[in-house]
């Protein structure tokens, strides 16, 4: 593909596509498509039947104004032209993206300026640029920035401080102080630095739970002075001597109190606004409800809720001070504060340099005891197979497969299979891609999470002498070899029937979780490997089309899906569909299948199975042959282009190609960095993508390079 | 108004049952009067409810389905018609009632919830992306922009059967990128609206400090970020400010004494059943109206999606209620139980009715100003496609809206909702208006006329789409 600056450097800064004042759409759209769109869109034999020659620019037209938007979606994701036409300049293509915009926005369509922000649209950015060699002219980093810690890191913080304070609050079930900022389901990577915004809600929040803490803070600290637990005497001090505390007991708390909360000084503008702070408050409402004020505010300050990567002073970019760096490396790996070791080095000044944030990268990597729930995240939303449990599977339909009642499935087991999966492959270290996408084995009925399960352990289960229900339909699912309890261990893979399944996107997890409520997703599956492993660009769906599928109960997954082949849907849907059909080897509950059930119509619509009001008894199903075929096209590397007879050939294809490695680095780079690549992240992918080859398809070594990279390191506010 | 004047008016409402309740709104009116300012509020409260608003649970008896097929716009008096079960609890109310059938989603893809869509009608995708995707501003955030209040929009949802839920974005939004949070637990709301339960300190006076502090300490990093992280953090300061003066005023009305009067009565223990926290929250909302805290409320009982449990109902999924299935322990299937959870939420808007009833407002009551918008967030069932989406509406706003009828848009076809049972949904004509339409009648009501509202294309210029519709509005 053709090296476009305008549209390459729009992408590296993360603006939308804008400008002061957009040129016309009558101007700059008519021309536009008379001369690059209208020899094959004209009057005769228009392809995908879509004429563009008549167009006015008049988009209170509807007919109008659903044409123009596919020509933004086409002209935005550089779908059209096709490439072995003539291209506009990169100046035409921009001039026609800001006027049409304009233009739809006037109509009243809501464009999302902030798409470009979002993870779905960081394979805009050319691939075989990014990873060309071009070397970096000069040091980028990344955007100064405020990127607001996880839901379970703000969690992990709160519960740490009640347990070492020992603040006697109960942190669990409908007690537990939740992370005030998890109000919208996201998908994709939902820990984007971008993508989040801090309101009234999260702050009123935030202040409830900075309030039940510092309320057990004080409570602590006004009685006797504790054998054990953390305690802050100059705290004492404050609280007891009540409407009697003088301005030198409030202005003794403040170093103390920073260094248990935060283990660091307050700087000296901190001690100027929370020191007047808290001596005002301790002239008018005494020394405890000064102290408890001054608690809820530290607990609802700027570090609770970000990670702070400014850099010190405007002008270039400049590496992150240590503090701010170890604070970005351990939330990006662990979840949690900078462990002891980390902060020592900080506070040796030892960690700075690139080698040595290195050092401390491979240090918690490598050493099994320090939690790295970041890690099994990735892969987690990478695959997305961890929603399986939001798809509802009703009883009529798990009946079909002989399954009796809601209690006889439970997709949590499944998601936690595939993360034990996960994990494994992850401690062998080695082509860790390529081996999750075509290991033949799985984990069976591992201990799904606590607060979805109950409290059955896997100890517990295994005195049970009968599977449960849901068990029993995994244990069909998976078609395993276990009779009875004794054949089964929690903590051992299992292999597959020779030839029914191959990797992660076979995992009954992962299908499910690509799966609607009455059947498999093509469509989703398809987009999900056009997006992740082969970086390709997905148009979006225009607001006028309805995508629906014909309710016909009768016909197969791939007949129904026919609609799309009409032309007009079929440009966005030849890059789906093909990838998706070959899983049709599956049902949506993740069976391995030879024939494919459908409604039988004749017999249901039969005299013998109607009731006395005419309506069916049953609806009654037949089996019909099962297709699995389907097709690469269109990737940037052709070697992967071509038919395919079923699910097992494209994924051995896909495992195997470099080209599909490349994507995975880029996608880990979003989630560890927290954005999109841009150009200037090149030689970054790069690096990442040699330390992964060369260390034998290692996650660590792909981990290390990104977080020791500029991007990481270097933050820029020009 | 002389001073004399307003201490009569003073003595005349502490007479009556409701005085303590009244205190409030009483004390704005007089600063109002002194000002000059002074014009009877009007409120709009909206109540979503998820799983459909089924057809037959929204028809009066006597005029089955079928006979309501027409391609003519109709209107029929209540007078004589009896309510159907699910709002049977609104028949004292039947002369300020309107029901209206024929109303299409248009944009909007309202199945197994619409997400931000059902009171945008914006097209916000399919799946869940419409609870993710926030494309425009809300229309009871429309309205209370021109109401306004302390609290202009108190939204409150409800996640049924999971008591842990504490908030979640779902309904509403001032507009693009600007969503609002419902407060699903009642006694976190409770303590937003009226302070800690129980409080003896102003606990307002001491977060509006605190918020102006944090403040502070955010603001410095302004000087710092550019472009979108600008934005992200001026979003925030936004946020710190506008809970700052809510807070001021809060912590006046607190010395006052008025909020310890107003606040309602929690159930304790706090509840837990998706009835008794519906209940809860409708007790809120009532005592917010009343003590002059808001002018809109939002309810969202199912929070415009698929999710959770009727628990104090039926501790099936939702989701398996509204595919019909079998509750075992009671015995009954999916389509009989949504209507015991009509029922129940009609019943407390019922509630809340009669108590702004009670209230006395300038010769009338609050309900005399009041318009309660009860819908489903799913249109006409679970799996709909949006081709009618009925609405009942309650009270008529100083007059504002016709009520009293049922009005039906030209529909064009009767089917079976589900196979094997006797619900039927209807589809409205093509053409009928969306319900864009209604909301826009309903901004006119409110004196915030627009040219339509969040409609696209050619439907902004064309009257039939528009509204206001002339049917309902006055």
């Amino acid at each position: 593909m053709r090296f476009t600056w305008t549209v390459l450097i729009m992408l590296s800064v993360g603006l939308p596509i804008r400008a002061a004042e957009p040129p016309n759409l009558a101007q700059i759209g008519v021309p536009f498509v008379a001369k690059y769109c209208v020899s094959c869109h004209g009057e005769k034999k228009p392809k995908a039947d879509i004429s563009l020659h008549t167009l006015t620019c008049d988009l209170s037209k509807p007919k109008e104004l659903q044409v123009w938007q596919a020509v933004l979606a086409q002209i935005d994701s550089r779908d059209m032209p096709p490439k072995a036409s003539k291209q506009p300049t990169d100046n035409e293509r921009t001039q026609l993206l800001q006027s049409l915009t304009a233009a739809i926005k006037a109509s009243g369509v809501v464009l999302d300026d902030n798409k470009w922000l979002s993870p779905v649209k960081g394979n805009y950015v050319d691939h075989q640029l990014l990873f060309s060699g071009v070397p970096a002219k000069e040091i980028t980093g990344t955007k100064a920035r405020l990127w607001r810690i996880t839901g379970p890191a703000y969690e992990d913080y709160i519960d740490k401080l009640i347990k070492r304070f020992i603040l006697g609050l109960r942190n669990y079930g409908e007690f537990r102080l939740t992370a005030p900022w998890n109000f919208t389901p996201q998908k994709d990577f939902p820990d984007y630095a971008s993508a989040h915004r801090v309101g009234e809600a999260e702050i009123e929040y935030l202040l409830r739970n900075a309030a039940i803490v510092s309320q057990a803070m004080i409570k602590r600290h006004s009685g006797n002075v504790p054998s054990y637990g953390g305690y802050i005497k100059e705290l004492a001090t404050l609280i007891k001597a009540g409407m009697k505390a003088t301005p030198e007991q409030a202005d003794a708390v403040l170093t103390p109190t920073f260094r248990e909360l935060f283990g660091r000084e307050p700087s000296d503008r901190e001690k100027e606004r929370y020191g007047t702070f808290l001596r005002n408050t301790t002239a008018s409402l005494g020394g405890a409800e000064a102290a408890e004020q001054l608690l809820i505010a530290l607990l609802c300050q700027t570090e609770m809720i970000y990670r702070i990567e400014v850099p010190n002073k405007l002008g270039t970019p400049q590496k992150l001070d240590a503090r701010s760096l170890s604070r970005s490396l351990a939330f990006a790996l662990t979840d949690q504060l900078p462990d002891q070791l980390l902060q020592e080095a900080v506070a040796q000044g030892k960690f700075g340099t690139r080698e040595e944030v290195a050092i401390q990268v491979r240090r918690i990597l490598d050493d099994a005891k320090v939690e790295k729930p970041r890690v099994l995240r990735f892969f987690r939303e990478y695959f997305g197979y961890d929603s399986a449990p939001n798809v509802f599977k009703d009883e009529v339909t798990l009946q079909k497969i002989g399954v009796r009642g809601a209690r006889g499935w439970n997709a949590d087991f499944y998601v936690s299979d595939a993360d034990q999966l996960v994990l494994s492959v992850l401690a062998q270290d080695r082509d860790v891609l390529r081996e999750l996408l075509t290991t033949t084995k799985t984990f069976a009925m591992t201990n799904p999470p606590q607060d979805r399960r109950g409290t059955k352990s896997d100890e517990y289960r295994l005195k049970k002498p009968n599977f449960e229900q849901d068990e029993q339909t995994l244990i069909k699912v998976y078609e395993l070899p276990i009779k009875a309890r004794a054949d089964w261990d929690p903590k051992k893979t299992y292999d597959f029937p020779e030839g029914h399944r191959l990797g992660l996107l076979t995992h009954p997890a992962w299908l499910v979780a690509q799966s609607g409520n009455f059947d498999n997703h093509a469509i989703h599956r398809g987009r999900w490997i056009r997006e992740r492993l082969l970086g390709g660009r997905i148009p979006e769906l225009p607001i006028t089309v309805n995508a629906m599928l014909p309710d016909e109960p009768h016909h197969t997954l791939r007949d129904r899906i026919k609609v799309t082949r009409e032309e007009y849907c079929w440009t966005c849907h030849k890059q789906m569909d093909p990838l998706g059909l070959p899983f049709e080897q599956f049902d949506h509950f993740g069976q391995f299948r030879k024939e494919e059930m459908v409604v039988d119509r004749e017999a249901t619509a039969d005299k013998k199975n109607l009731n006395k009001n005419g309506l069916p008894r049953q609806t009654i199903h037949k089996l019909v042959p099962l297709d699995t075929t389907g097709e690469v096209s269109g990737s940037i590397d052709p070697k992967l282009d071509g038919p395919v007879k079923d699910p097992f050939e494209l994924i051995r294809r896909l495992a195997h190609s470099e080209h599909v490695e490349q994507v995975f680095v880029r996608h880990a780079f979003r989630y560890f960095l927290g954005r999109n690549e841009t150009m200037a992240d090149g030689p970054t992918l790069i690096a990442a993508h040699q330390a992964y080859r060369k260390n034998g398809g290692s996650m660590k070594a792909l981990i290390t390079a990104l977080l020791t990279s500029d991007a990481l390191l270097y933050r820029t506010n020009q | 108004m002389s001073r004399m004047d307003r201490r009569s008016m003073l003595a005349r409402t502490l007479s009556t049952g409701a005085a303590t309740l009244a205190f409030a709104p009483l004390l704005n009116k007089l600063s109002a009067l002194e000002a000059g300012t002074y014009k009877t509020p009007k409120r709009v409260v909206f109540v979503l409810f998820g799983n459909g608003f089924h057809e037959k649970g929204s028809i009066p008896k006597e005029l089955p389905a079928p006979q309501l097929e027409g391609k003519k716009t109709t209107t029929y008096p209540l007078e004589k018609l009896t309510l159907p079960h699910d709002i049977e609890p609104f028949t004292p109310w039947k002369d300020r009632l309107a029901i209206v059938h024929g109303l299409r989603a248009g944009s909007v893809h309202p199945d197994h919830g619409a997400g931000f869509g059902a009171l945008s009608g914006m097209n916000v995708g399919v799946g869940d992306d419409k609870i993710r995707n926030v494309l425009g501003e809300s229309i009871d955030a429309a309205v209370a922009r021109k109401l306004g209040g302390i609290f202009p929009l108190l939204n409150l949802g409800i996640d049924p059967g999971q008591p842990n839920t504490k908030a979640i974005r779902c309904s509403s939004a001032w507009g693009a990128g600007q969503p609002l949070a419902a407060q699903c637990r009642p006694e976190l709301a409770y303590e937003s609206l009226f302070g800690g339960i129980g409080a003896t300190k102003n606990d307002f006076a001491t977060r509006k400090n605190l918020l102006d502090l944090l403040n502070d300490d955010i603001k410095e990093l302004r000087s710092q970020l550019r472009g979108t992280e600008l934005v992200q953090l001026d979003y925030q300061i936004e946020a710190f400010e506008s809970l700052s003066k809510r807070n001021a005023k809060l912590a006046e009305m607190f010395d006052k004494g008025v909020l310890a009067k107003s606040a309602p009565k929690l159930p304790t223990p706090y509840p837990v059943k998706f009835t008794d926290t519906v209940t809860a929250q409708f007790d809120i909302a009532t005592s917010a109206i009343v003590t002059g805290l808001t002018n809109v409320v939002t309810i969202a009982t199912e929070l415009c999606t698929i999710r959770g449990n009727y628990t104090g109902i039926s501790d099936m999924g939702t989701h398996g209620v509204g595919h019909n299935e079998k509750d075992v322990k009671l015995g009954i299937a999916g389509l009989e139980i949504l209507p015991l959870v009509r029922r129940h939420i009609a019943e407390r808007t019922a509630a809340l009715l009669g108590r702004l009833k009670e209230m006395p407002e300038d010769g009338g009551t609050m309900l005399d100003n009041t318009l309660v918008v009860f819908t489903s967030d799913s249109a006409n069932r679970q799996h709909t496609h949006g081709e009618n989406w009925p609405f009942v509406l309650l009270g008529n706003l100083g007059g504002r809206i016709k009520t009293g009828q049922l009005v039906v848009y030209p529909i064009s076809k009767d089917s079976p909702t589900y196979s094997g049972t006797e619900n039927r949904h209807m589809t409205a004509a093509a053409d009928n208006p969306t319900i864009n339409a209604l909301y826009n009648t309903i901004l006119h009501a409110v004196g915030a006329q627009r040219d339509h509202f969040n409609l696209i294309g050619a439907d902004q210029k064309n009257p039939a789409m528009t509204g206001p519709l002339k049917e309902l509005l006055v």
